[in-house]
């Protein structure tokens, strides 16, 4: 064998060997292994300072191409909000009929209690392959593998996958990895809501599991169902675009629109913790 | 021969090299899309590096940066990137040596190759994690080769600088 070959597969044996080692370092740990750990912590200010650097020629850049945009849009949000300010109105009366009809049931009351510790958005994988997010808090703050990342508006984005000392890794709903316990709002029936590749460029996931005849239309709310007690309930995914079959045709699967808006986000919340008190 | 310190100052300067184009790569071309897709700088590095450094030192060095690529930045799983880069770190060593002398063309051979081959991995580690979808992975993969490639013309002038200016030199 000539020195040359030798030398490549002494190489590629290396390379095995530490992928091996890296693989097995990331499953016995419970967030993040010490290598990735070190390497995130001394990552994180360059992060930073690439995440200021982009959002502030964004910023810049926007500001002088979307003026007219952001006139029109001031004007539809007016509007939207008079809309919004009816429909509190109607959800009032609704909730307070919801109450009384809750007391005439004895129906117990569910109070979902979330800690949230908010973080910034560092870095959004600019990637083709999948869809994850490097936010600005870590292990340090309580974030561990498995808490779900939410928007201000209460919207889900996704769930942290790694954790190191002050960063964490998300992956996104959209992601084809990512797969939610989901459940529609309207008819309170369960499903499971699935990144998917060929969705994933166009922002969109789907809701899967869900009977060859399911009672959905478009627009229905998409939440979680918080079964298993894993992520908590009732978190807002998103809403039905479309129901068509599945690639199989045996199945019928929705394409959710997801109401976070998760290229654009700047800021996120991160759930600690969550009670359910029955 | 080289002293020792000028081999290990002419590997900072690679190093550093390839952290501008790490950055570049973050900053730039992370906020554009052509043809829909991403530009993937990365695989390029380490097979332009071992085109010029060839043999033994490119490879390790391949092998370093896929590592670095594997704690910083998503990968299918941890270690894609050390094995991906150190795969095409060879194979481009093996051009260099056997196919074509170290230059433009060649450098434009071993990026194609480079791309192509951590394409292909992607879509043999999606395809046996049960993702599907073949036909769109090795369109997205072929798109954003070809989207790559052209800069190309950007990181061949300087590593191709770094390796004449430490071989001119010395």
């Amino acid at each position: 064998m000539k020195q040359t070959d030798k030398f490549a597969i002494m190489l590629l044996s290396i390379a095995a060997a530490i992928a091996v080692l890296l693989s097995i370092m990331t499953y016995l740990s419970t967030n993040s292994s010490i290598l990735p750990d070190i390497a995130g912590v001394i990552a994180t200010p360059f992060r930073s300072v690439s995440s200021t650097i982009t959002n502030t020629i964004d910023g810049c850049l926007a500001y002088m191409s979307d003026f007219d945009a952001l006139k029109e849009e001031n004007e539809r949000l007016k509007l939207q909000i008079a809309e919004m300010e009816e429909e509190v109105r109607q959800a009032k009366a609704d909730s307070d009929e919801n109450a009384r009809l809750r007391d005439l049931a004895e129906l117990r009351e569910q109070r979902r209690d979330l800690h949230l510790e908010s973080a910034r958005v560092l870095e959004q994988d600019a990637s083709n392959w999948s869809s994850m997010l490097t936010i600005s808090k870590g292990t340090s703050q309580d974030i561990e593998t498995g808490d779900c990342v939410i928007t201000e508006a209460g919207y889900l984005v996704g769930v942290v996958t790694e954790a190191g000392l002050n960063w964490a890794t998300v992956r996104t709903i959209l992601d084809s990895s990512s797969s939610i316990g989901a459940m529609i709002f309207r008819s309170g029936a369960s499903a499971l809501a699935q990144g998917d590749f060929a969705l994933m460029s166009e922002g969109r996931l789907t809701l899967s599991y869900l009977g060859t005849t399911p009672d959905l239309v478009s627009g229905d709310l998409v939440m979680t169902s918080g079964l298993g007690g894993y992520y908590p309930s009732q978190v807002v995914i998103g809403s039905v675009e479309e129901v068509r079959a599945s690639d199989d045709g045996l199945d019928q699967v929705a394409v959710v629109r997801p109401s976070a808006d998760i290229e654009s986000l700047t800021q996120v919340f991160v759930v600690t913790s969550f009670d359910i008190v029955e | 021969m080289m002293p020792k310190s000028y081999i290990v100052f002419k590997w900072v300067i690679y190093s550093l090299a390839t952290l501008f184009m790490m950055a570049f790569q973050a900053l730039l071309l992370n906020q554009i899309e052509i043809m829909g897709v991403i530009p993937f700088l990365y695989p390029m590095l380490p097979a332009v590096v071992s085109m010029y450094e060839g043999g033994r030192r490119g490879p390790v060095f391949s092998l370093i940066f896929g590592l670095v690529c594997d704690l910083l930045i998503p990968s299918p799983f941890k270690g894609f990137f050390t094995i991906a880069f150190t795969l095409s770190a060879l194979l481009s060593s093996r051009v260099a040596e056997d196919l074509l002398s170290p230059g433009f063309l060649c450098g434009i051979l071993v990026s194609a190759l480079s791309l192509a081959l951590t394409g292909c991995l992607r879509i043999f580690i999606g395809l046996l994690s049960g993702g599907g979808y073949l036909e769109l992975m090795a369109w997205i993969a072929l798109i954003e080769s070809l989207a790559t490639l052209p800069f190309a013309v950007i990181v061949l002038p300087i590593y191709g600088t770094i390796h004449k200016r430490c071989a001119v030199d010395y």
